[in-house]
């Protein structure tokens, strides 16, 4: 079982309730973030979860001469929708597009490049997806020293794709992420849903999914029960987010829970903002060995 | 009908969201999007390979039984009008229904002539936390309410290099964000009348865009609506309202928690444990449970149980007060 430290609160994120958040004022010193990530693996983690952002790109900077890198996991998701869709709302999306291509053609990564050039050529979904996994691979292996563990496409894009039919789409971009040597993941909130649309493709076999899992059901749609019954279908396949519910949840109520699947759960993750959370990676690895 | 056949007007950030989630809910189905940005077709083309049809005006539109209009503000009257005029059950605007109170009245008007369904995104209705207030507060003695705040905060425009004013752009922040807070006062506490009398912009975070604050009698309460773009730590758009009572008691919602202080007790509820898991989530919980009940909505031709033209003309009508004072004020009137 993984247990993965999760990069929320250095990005100011709670999703129970965003005003604790701001009260707390989240994780805004990268100095303390990256101290915290090496205190958590000195308490059990063996892994960090993130969404590829400047901050958690400084934060890999400065873990990577800390840790064992063949052993210490990364789990990156992209792209990083918060910013994305705050940029979307400024310039529009069109505006988005012409700026990602331009971040792409500035990265000088000859792949993304090539990517981006033919997806702005033929307005294709796919291209524009494959330049998006170059180029945060790319910008990950500049700051870590080496490729993530798994490169999980975003809810936003996996969520969005599958309702309107474009699963082909999704299973050829998690294809093309294992075709670069990393393992396929994805993240979602609708995990049975998603699972289902995808299940006849081959490439299943190698994805992973990232997804909400606790005792009170936070953010499991359709429902609880559905998540527990996939769990116990497939194990192996999922990293359980939110397992403390965003902190609705005391840590050892959550875990409790969570120690129930823990030979069908592939890992979990959970966010820290102090140096005195960090024992819960020790109570995780009491619990779940 | 087996599955409401919508089209999706602009296919933008919402449009796409709540196209997902009509196909999500499996009670509708996008048949057609209407775009006029010709790269957004283009893409929009290849991707579809003809299972949606894509058109660049709502004229061309066919065999559709509702219309889902996610434009920018300022486009809604136009595009409003002409979907009146179409042979469909549903009509559904994004907030707010337009960019003033005189054209969102004529829509009503228009709607009103016809059997059709017709809604307004004020999704935030769907949230637990504000259905959870709006239960309180009809157990609440309304002589006993000194005042209410709201707010509307987002962090959209923070470090922006441009000018962001009350009137642009997307219709200006009273229209695109504010809207979601005059919304939920008028249903929390049923509209019976509203005056604003002081309009002021204080400039924030040194962005280029301010907080903007109206002063109003809302039921002849005093309220206090506070709205900025640029408002740090608010990642999502968030709203809250707080109710101030007798002897020191308040009441306050926002889209996450509500907080109940009374005799020096603080209770504190979440959404998390008020809301059951929605089929499909994307974006929020409430925008899929307004989609759902829209279509159900229009399958079943009853009236919609979120906010409707008619909501959203107080609102408009609101804002454009609101305005009047605030450009009498500034040109010394």
């Amino acid at each position: 079982m993984h247990v993965l430290v999760g990069d929320n609160p250095f990005h100011g994120i709670k999703h129970l309730a965003q005003s604790e958040a701001r009260f707390r004022g989240g994780v805004k010193d990268l100095g303390y973030a990256i101290k915290l990530v090496i205190s958590s693996k000195d308490a059990g983690a063996d892994g960090f979860m993130l969404s590829v952002s400047d901050t958690t790109l400084s934060i890999l900077s400065g873990i990577r001469n800390h840790v064992d890198r063949g052993k210490f996991l990364i789990a990156a998701i992209a792209p990083y929708a918060y910013e994305y869709v705050r940029k979307a709302t400024v310039v529009g999306t069109v505006g988005l597009v012409r700026e990602f291509v331009n971040n792409i053609t500035r990265s000088s990564n000859i792949r993304a490049v090539y990517h981006g050039f033919r997806a702005a050529v033929s307005m294709d979904l796919l291209n524009g997806l494959k330049a998006l996994i170059d180029y945060e691979l790319g910008r990950i292996k500049n700051a870590y020293g080496s490729k993530p563990w798994t490169l999980m496409l975003h809810e936003l894009i996996v969520d969005t794709l599958v309702p309107y039919g474009f699963t082909e789409v999704l299973v050829e971009a998690l294809e093309y992420i294992r075709s670069r040597g990393v393992v396929p993941g994805v993240e979602t909130r609708n995990l049975p849903t998603i699972y289902e649309a995808l299940r006849e493709y081959s490439v299943m076999d190698y994805v992973v999914f990232s997804a909400p899992f606790n005792r009170v059901g936070f953010q499991m749609s359709p429902s609880k029960e559905a998540y527990e019954e996939f769990v116990r279908r497939y194990p192996g396949k999922l990293i359980a987010f939110s397992v403390l519910a965003s902190g609705l949840l005391k840590p050892r109520e959550a875990l409790d829970y969570v120690a129930k699947f823990k030979n069908e759960l592939l890992g979990i993750v959970i966010g820290v903002s102090k140096e005195e959370q960090v024992s819960v990676f020790k109570l995780a690895r009491e619990l779940l060995g | 009908m087996d599955k409401v056949r919508v089209a999706i007007i602009g296919f933008g950030k919402m449009g796409v969201l709540h196209g997902a989630l009509v196909n999500a809910t499996g009670l509708g189905e996008v048949v057609t999007i209407v775009d006029k940005d010709e790269k957004i077709i283009k893409a929009l083309r290849r991707l579809f390979h003809g299972r949606v049809g894509i058109v660049t005006s709502i004229d061309e539109l066919t065999d559709v039984d509702a219309v889902f209009i996610t434009t920018p503000i300022p486009t809604h009257y136009a595009l409003a009008k002409s979907s009146l005029k179409l042979d469909i059950k549903g009509l559904f605007v994004e907030k707010t229904l337009t960019d003033s109170g005189v054209k969102s009245k004529e829509l009503l008007k228009d709607a009103m002539s016809r059997d059709m369904v017709n809604a307004v995104g004020f999704q935030k209705r769907f949230i637990p936390t504000f259905r959870y207030l709006r239960e309180l507060v009809q157990s609440v003695d309304v002589s006993r309410i000194k005042a209410i705040k709201a707010y509307a905060y987002s962090e959209d425009f923070l470090g922006v290099n441009r000018s962001v004013g009350l009137l642009e752009p997307r219709g200006g922040v009273l229209r695109d964000l504010a809207s979601h807070a005059i919304d939920l006062l008028f249903w929390l506490f049923g509209y019976t009348k509203a005056e604003a009398h002081d309009v002021s912009i204080e400039k924030t975070n040194d962005a280029p865009c301010g907080e903007v604050t109206v002063r109003a009698l809302i039921n002849d309460i005093d309220t206090t609506v506070s709205t900025s773009w640029c408002k740090e730590g608010y990642r999502v758009p968030e709203v809250g309202i707080s109710i101030i009572t007798g002897g020191g008691g308040e009441i306050t919602a926002n889209d996450y928690e509500v907080v109940i202080k009374n005799d020096g007790n603080i209770r504190k509820v979440y959404a998390a444990e008020l809301e059951e898991p929605v089929k499909y989530l994307l974006g929020a919980p409430e925008y899929y449970r307004e989609v759902e009940e829209f279509l159900k909505s229009v399958m079943l031709g009853k009236e919609f149980g979120g906010a409707t033209f008619s909501d959203a003309v107080l609102v408009d009508e609101f804002i454009d007060e609101a305005l009047r004072v605030y450009n009498a004020r500034t040109s010394g009137r």
